[in-house]
């Protein structure tokens, strides 16, 4: 139930460490990485959504991404063993029986360690409004998307490219890397809005390997909201009390 | 007025009698009245290329109003020419009217094209200028020493120059009278269109000249003047606000130069290093660095310009009550005051014709 609707029981997806070998691994987060298809019209969107507010990672219910990639190491080991006694051969435990696996597992811990450097903000804030939302990432460049109700239109650069849009009541944003880095970024809050979620998915072009890591935040409050604070050119960031 | 003075057979005798190296000699630009039009800011129709141009609308409708006066410190400075004027709209009555577009402006570079025509629509010059911020540009505090795209601002003084020294003195005059002519006729079409043609390139002919003491001239002088008077209010308070607007615009333009030479040392320093192997996590991170960059200039960027509006809106919004409204309504306040002219000469003109 990788791509499902996210709900504050549901823990973390954990899907990859759970996958039972490694081609259904690759398989299943392909099918995440790519539902749905940013490229054609998303599904409509649920405007009652709104991801506004302060958000503090939560590491208990956040996915551990070194045990990940134990489970896959730890499963891919399994796999291997079983080609080998399958072939009867003797190089039982090696991790080069079978499709070249030492080399995915390679893939796959690249990808992992990508996702984990990319998805290291401890805090995001969002601000959302009817027509666009600001998703502003720690120690890192902020997603931006405005709503359409046509087709998303990829912003493209030289050193990447950009879309987004909604998928019923998660926002999606899919980012390209000139290189064939492919990150796909999904967000859904808890029906008490209390919990948002999201979910990173990294796929290399010319790999079956992806990587799936699900980040889950809890709302806090930032600042006393007696406090107005303004953005000057001269003065920097300027804050007064708020009239009451 | 040119139009009788140079117009009369004193002038034209004068100008015969005087020796043929003089004749030929450069005109005296002096007598060359100057309007310049508010530039058009360039924003690109689809406002979904603002991000990927770098273009924040609101800055560029401020520098699309605030480069003409720059323009026109520096024409004033040169001394060479006439009364320089910012104007919201073309004016068909300019002796030489300057209009620009700016096409690109951060900090760094500077480029806006240029036409200027005089009032027989003849083109001096279409160009581009582009010209490049120097280091010490925006130092804190400067009071003095070149302004920023000082030599660009030169390089079209230069290009007006050259173009004037082609004239003959009987070519300013005509510039004059069209100029005069083509204002009158705005207000009274039927008096005034008689006096020239359009031929098909676009370009005015002078055909004759009103009689000498003609009273619809001084009618046409007064409103010209009146006229002249509120572009000089306006001017007044444009130059107020980008007095006030200055320090801000200058903070700005050194900070977007200050990102813009950093990101791309940035880019010389990783194109440099030797490429990991595609895939490798040194590949992607190095990929993904190169983004989160891109991303986070043009993010700054956008913060910049938020800081710039919210420091210098209150300004805009203090004069909108004072005077006229300067933010969007200029054009509307200019073309409302002349309809109101016409209206003053209509009657004037109307009374003038019962009285006799």
């Amino acid at each position: 139930m990788i791509c499902a609707p996210f709900t504050p029981a549901s823990r973390s997806i954990n899907l990859c460490s759970r996958a039972l070998c490694l081609l259904l691994l690759a398989g299943l987060l392909s099918a995440c990485s790519s539902s749905p298809p940013l490229d054609s019209k998303a599904a409509p969107r649920d405007t009652s959504v709104d991801f506004t507010g302060s958000w503090e990672m939560d590491y208990g219910r956040s996915d551990n991404v070194e045990q990940q990639l134990r489970s896959i190491y730890n499963e891919l080991r399994r796999n291997a063993e079983r080609r080998a006694r399958a072939a009867g051969g003797s190089n039982a435990g090696s991790m080069n029986a079978g499709a070249d696996p030492s080399r995915t597992m390679s893939q796959v811990i690249d990808l992992a360690r990508m996702a984990d450097y990319i998805t290291g903000s401890q805090i995001v804030t969002i601000e959302q409004g009817p027509d666009d939302i600001l998703v502003e990432r720690e120690d890192n460049f902020a997603l931006s998307c405005t709503f359409t109700d046509e087709t998303p239109e990829p912003v493209i650069d030289e050193l990447g490219s950009e879309l987004c849009g909604w998928d019923a009541h998660q926002l999606l944003f899919a980012v390209h890397l000139p290189d064939g880095l492919r990150i796909n970024h999904r967000l859904s809050i808890s029906p008490d809005r209390q919990s948002l979620q999201i979910t990173t998915t990294l796929k290399q072009s010319g790999s079956a390997a992806g990587f799936t890591v699900n980040r889950v935040y809890y709302r806090f409050n930032p600042l006393p909201e007696d406090y107005e604070c303004e953005y000057t050119l001269s003065r920097g960031n300027v804050c007064s009390r708020a009239k009451l | 007025m040119m139009l009788q003075a140079r117009g009369s057979l004193l002038g034209l005798v004068m100008l015969f009698c005087l020796p043929v190296n003089m004749v030929s000699a450069a005109v005296d630009t002096r007598e060359l009245d100057i309007s310049l039009v508010v530039f058009d800011p360039g924003i690109p129709a689809d406002p979904t290329h603002n991000k990927e141009l770098g273009i924040f609308p609101k800055i560029r409708s401020a520098e699309a109003r605030y480069l003409p006066f720059i323009l026109r410190q520096v024409l004033v400075d040169s001394n060479n020419w006439g009364a320089i004027r910012v104007i919201p709209d073309p004016d068909p009555g300019a002796e030489l009217l300057i209009t620009g577009r700016l096409l690109h402006s951060d900090g760094i570079t500077l480029s806006f094209e240029l036409t200027v025509k005089d009032s027989r629509g003849h083109t001096w010059l279409v160009k581009t200028y582009s010209g490049t911020a120097a280091e010490t540009a925006y130092q804190n505090g400067r009071q003095s020493g070149p302004r920023p795209f000082q030599a660009t601002y030169d390089e079209v003084l230069a290009d007006l120059a050259r173009y004037a020294q082609t004239l003959e003195p009987k070519t300013l005059e005509t510039i004059d009278n069209l100029a005069f002519l083509r204002y009158a006729a705005t207000l009274s079409p039927d008096a005034f269109a008689p006096y020239f043609k359009q031929d098909e390139t676009g370009s005015y002919q002078l055909l004759r000249l009103p009689a000498y003491g003609d009273p619809m001239v001084s009618r046409i002088e007064k409103v010209r003047e009146q006229e002249y008077v509120f572009v000089d209010t306006v001017d007044e308070q444009y130059r107020r606000m980008f007095a006030a607007m200055a320090p801000t615009y200058n903070l700005w333009r050194r900070y977007n130069r200050e990102q813009a030479i950093y990101q791309e040392a940035y880019e010389e320093r990783l194109a440099e290093r030797s490429k990991p192997k595609h895939g490798s996590y040194q590949a992607m991170k190095r990929s993904y660095i190169n983004f989160r960059w891109s991303k986070i200039q043009q993010q700054e960027s956008a913060k910049l310009a938020t800081g710039f509006n919210n420091e210098v809106a209150p300004t805009v919004m203090q004069l909108q009550g004072r005077v006229v409204e300067l933010e969007g309504n200029l054009e509307q306040q200019y073309r409302e005051w002349r309809r109101i002219l016409q209206s003053i000469y209509q009657l004037e003109a109307t009374e003038q014709t019962f009285t006799r």
